[in-house]
């Protein structure tokens, strides 16, 4: 089986290839290997783990026995150097494994690696990093590395989705901030990849290849203490009900919202959307247009409140019990030079910003107000979904990936303000969504369209999914044969 | 007889004569005027943090132990590692509940967590966790007995939050050693305002230590830390309001506590007797000179950038009613005031009216834990007198534990 075969098996198909002893999981590991290496100019991987720590004879019934998988650089990986692409943590070796690795490692899954993002989550286009940037592997030259310009992949996790687009893991863990808020999800997906991206609702987030996958990641992770802990108790058993239920059964209303026609959107983009919106239409949804009117004030808000958590999580890194530590003669001075040594600009500016709008004089005029502005932004959602409406349709991005260099031109906070403008409104809900691939634009480039559901709604919205990955059949990326 | 009237009206001079001397000797070594007592109203508040009597931490599983090998009791959490989360322990929510009942308090069915942020070498995250917006209690009294008879004072809050680590400082050396086995311990916060002299707020403290011990939510040894106070003190006219205070943060002895509010009164009105303005400051305590000195320390003016904990969710507790709403696991309010054993004031009536013992004798079981086992002896032995019992616990059974060096709890 040519390697393209393998890596572009689901992970459902490949957990039962191996365990049916169709297929060994050695030479899937050694795909995977071999691809991680082809790969190398793209940057996606910080860390490879050997492929000698990888030989763990776990049982051959485990659901993910020997499915190669990748974590973004901010999970915890006992023994395996965990560096949110910062210098803080360049050789950080955590003691403990996160709590979504621990459950992927007994289910039988193998770790290749972690993969490269913005340092510290913090970035939409997985350029600010220790280690360089990453580059999609769309229109990406193979035969030519000293590319000078590239696409970029979207971010803070870019690494993840160019080692799934390309085959070098079958899923991928990434998500949450490091310690961070319930509403904290993750920021921006690399859209620009074609592959699916799920936020569900009250779990950490997935990158999954498949919608039936989606099935066995959630089902792996989804009792973590915090959320037993919440008010709430999120009940897996709807992915299982409804992921058997086919698109057929699928009759929902959809909606579009004209706050998302935001200025600047491409028209290929917009075109998408509407194939999009027929595509529904004609397998019998009603599709409407609703109004989320404080969906501008997202950004804004955003930024108030994520400045402000990022300056409170980021106190930890004092290079005391761990981390960059730079000596100084007094304490506040061994703090100031490892915290300046440690920290790129974005995250320093953000940790600035944070402490601003949490000063005493300022907490009510911004934190508590950008609370309000949350409060709002959900109701926003709460109200459409309570009109009978099952899934609102929005772009993921205003357009598909540009290019390297314009990008760079770009402040991170201008980046953010254009890129994240689709997504950010269900970070601050907490709704889940999961973002689609459905066709490449003009020049060849993926475009996602971002479905969304109400709270503890998800099996709605993957079966949706899977309704729409099904009709669109995008053609995903193929590695092309090189050398 | 003459002789005993004119040796009493000595004794009472004598000792005129050595209080004179004493606030003499007072005002002349630090050259401070005598207090115009009806000139300046001090007033006192105190918030004592208490070391909950847990298992374990407030929102890790590593133990609460005083005494172990330093650093040996830091979970990944204690240590702030990332992508480590709290775990609120239900002991010590429950110690928090128990004692608020005792205090008369009002329990807030729902309660929340906050961040307040400093940086300080033995407290890794950056910040404390604690309650600072919602308390888990709020608004209770409690009645102590004073030199003057009953008062009381009113309760303002009870908060749970964690303990800091404990910083050595070898300045010979230039070096900061950190132990963390104390950080992220549970401590009940109770925060009181009100009191007007030093004799009260140690009565208060007194009181509040022998409820804490009876109620066992806090062993309260104050040598141990498991017992530290934070007063401020402002004097302000009567009539007029409230002046600036200043504070003494982490007193861990009762005799410190009564010389800091002496002091700390004696030069905040003369300061204001001079036109003087008292600063906002904590400051520290000198125990050699007994004074406080202003620590002029970075921390003094700090910001503390108070946020919403978002790991945590809002506690919510139960009673009676709404119990049934939990999975079962809810903490049911009813049961724990249920659970409230009898209290030092409710176990000073029954000595008193019960057993006729004098107020003396009182303090002295209820200092040393033996009421309990002073009315088991008693009921046992119905023919004897109390007193003789007491007489029996005082001399016999005190050398024995002595002798021992056991205490009452251990017995």
């Amino acid at each position: 089986m040519a390697s393209n075969g393998i890596l572009q098996k689901s992970t459902v198909q490949i957990a039962s290839l191996i365990r049916n002893g169709a297929i060994s999981k050695d030479v899937v590991a050694r795909e995977c290997y071999k691809r991680i290496e082809e790969i190398k100019p793209l940057n996606a991987f910080i860390t490879v783990v050997d492929d000698h720590t990888n030989k763990n004879h776990g049982s051959t019934d485990l659901p993910l026995h020997g499915v190669p998988f990748a974590v973004k650089d901010n999970f915890s990986t006992v023994g395996v150097r965990t560096t949110c692409a910062s210098n803080m943590l360049k050789d950080y070796v955590p003691t403990f494994n996160a709590t979504v690795v621990d459950r992927l490692l007994k289910a039988g899954a193998v770790m290749m690696g972690k993969t490269n993002m913005d340092e510290f989550a913090m970035g939409s286009g997985s350029v600010n990093s220790l280690f360089g940037p990453v580059r999609s592997p769309w229109l990406y030259d193979f035969n030519n590395t000293d590319n000078s310009d590239w696409f970029i992949c979207g971010g803070s996790s870019g690494g993840s989705a160019v080692a799934v687009a390309t085959g070098a893991s079958y899923f991928i863990t990434l998500a949450k901030f490091y310690g961070s808020a319930c509403f904290w999800r993750v920021r921006l997906q690399s859209v620009g990849l074609g592959r699916l991206y799920l936020q569900p609702c009250l779990i950490e987030l997935i990158y999954i290849n498949s919608i039936i996958y989606a099935e066995l990641c959630v089902n792996f992770i989804i009792q973590h203490p915090v959320w037993e802990a919440l008010e709430f108790y999120y009940d897996p058993r709807p992915y299982r009900k409804i992921l058997q239920n086919l698109a057929e059964t699928l009759v929902f209303v959809c909606a579009f919202s004209k706050e998302y026609n935001v200025p600047g959107m491409s028209p290929e983009v917009i075109e998408a959307w509407n194939r999009t919106a027929d595509i529904f239409e004609n397998a019998g949804a009603r599709v409407v247009q609703v109004s989320l009117p404080h969906t501008e004030y997202s950004i804004p808000c955003y930024q108030v409140l994520g400045a402000a958590e990022v300056a409170s999580n980021m106190a930890r890194f004092d290079g005391l019990e761990f981390g960059h530590r730079v000596e100084g003669d007094y304490t506040e001075k061994m703090y100031a030079r490892s915290r300046s040594e440690g920290f790129n600009e974005t995250v320093a500016g953000r940790i600035l910003a944070g402490n601003y709008f949490l000063l005493k004089s300022n907490y009510e005029k911004y934190y508590e107000k950008a609370m309000k502005v949350r409060r709002l932004i959900t109701d926003d959602f709460l109200n459409i979904f309570s009109t009978s409406v099952d899934i609102l349709l929005t772009p993921a991005m205003v357009s598909p990936s540009p290019l390297y260099s314009e990008f760079n031109q770009r402040s991170n906070r201008h980046r953010t303000v254009e890129h994240d403008v689709c997504l950010q409104p269900v970070n601050l809900a907490g709704v889940p969504a999961i973002s689609v691939p459905v066709n490449l634009s003009q020049n060849g480039l993926p475009i996602s369209m971002q479905l969304i559901s109400a709270h503890f709604n998800d099996s709605t919205l993957l079966s949706t999914a899977k309704f729409l990955e099904q009709s669109v059949s995008f053609p995903c990326f193929k590695f092309p044969d090189i050398i | 007889m003459m002789v005993n009237l004119i040796w009493n009206i000595l004794c009472t001079r004598c000792m005129r004569v050595i209080a004179n001397q004493k606030r003499h000797y007072v005002s002349e070594a630090k050259n401070i005027r005598v207090l115009h007592e009806q000139k300046w109203l001090p007033v006192i508040g105190l918030e004592v943090h208490a070391q909950i009597n847990s298992r374990t931490k407030l929102f890790s599983s590593a133990l609460n132990k005083f005494m172990a090998p330093p650093n040996s009791l830091v979970s990944e959490f204690d240590a702030s590692m990332p992508g480590t989360l709290p775990v609120l322990n239900k002991e010590c929510v429950r110690a928090a509940v128990l004692t608020s009942l005792a205090l008369n308090c009002k329990i807030n069915p729902r309660s929340t967590f906050d961040r307040k942020h400093y940086f300080y070498a033995d407290m890794p995250h950056g910040y404390q966790i604690t309650q600072h917006w919602n308390p888990i209690a709020v608004d209770g009294k409690v009645t102590f007995p004073t030199l003057q008879g009953q008062k009381s004072l009113r309760i303002e809050r009870v908060q749970l939050e964690q303990d800091s680590g404990k910083s050595l400082h070898d300045y010979e050396d230039n070096v900061s050693l950190i132990d963390l086995n104390r950080a992220g311990v549970g401590l009940m916060e109770i925060v009181t305002f009100g009191l007007s002299n030093a004799d009260d707020a140690c009565a208060f403290v007194n009181e509040l230590h022998l409820m804490l011990v009876t109620l066992g939510t806090c062993e309260g040894k104050m040598s141990e830390g498991q017992l530290r106070v934070d007063v401020n003190i402002s004097l302000h006219k009567p009539g007029e309001p409230l002046g600036t205070r200043a504070e003494v943060k982490n007193i861990n002895g009762m005799r410190i506590l009564h010389q800091v509010i002496e002091h700390e009164i004696l030069r905040q009105s003369d300061l204001l007797d001079h036109g003087f303005a008292v600063e906002q400051e904590t400051r520290g305590y000198d125990d050699v000179n007994r004074t406080t000195y202003s620590m002029r320390d970075k921390e003094m003016k700090t910001d503390y950038r108070f946020m919403p904990e978002p790991n945590l969710p809002p506690l919510q507790l139960y009673d009676d009613l709404t119990i049934h709403n939990t999975c079962g696991d809810g903490i049911n309010i009813d049961d724990i005031r249920r659970e409230i054993p009898l209290l030092p004031a409710q176990l000073r009536k029954i000595l008193d009216e019960k057993y006729k013992l004098d107020e003396q004798e009182i303090k002295f079981l209820l200092d040393r834990e033996m009421v309990n086992y002073f009315i088991q002896v008693s009921e046992l032995l119905p023919n004897t007198p109390p007193i003789e019992v007491y007489h029996w616990l005082k001399i016999k059974v005190v050398a024995l534990l002595a002798d021992n060096g056991l205490m009452m709890s251990q017995w």
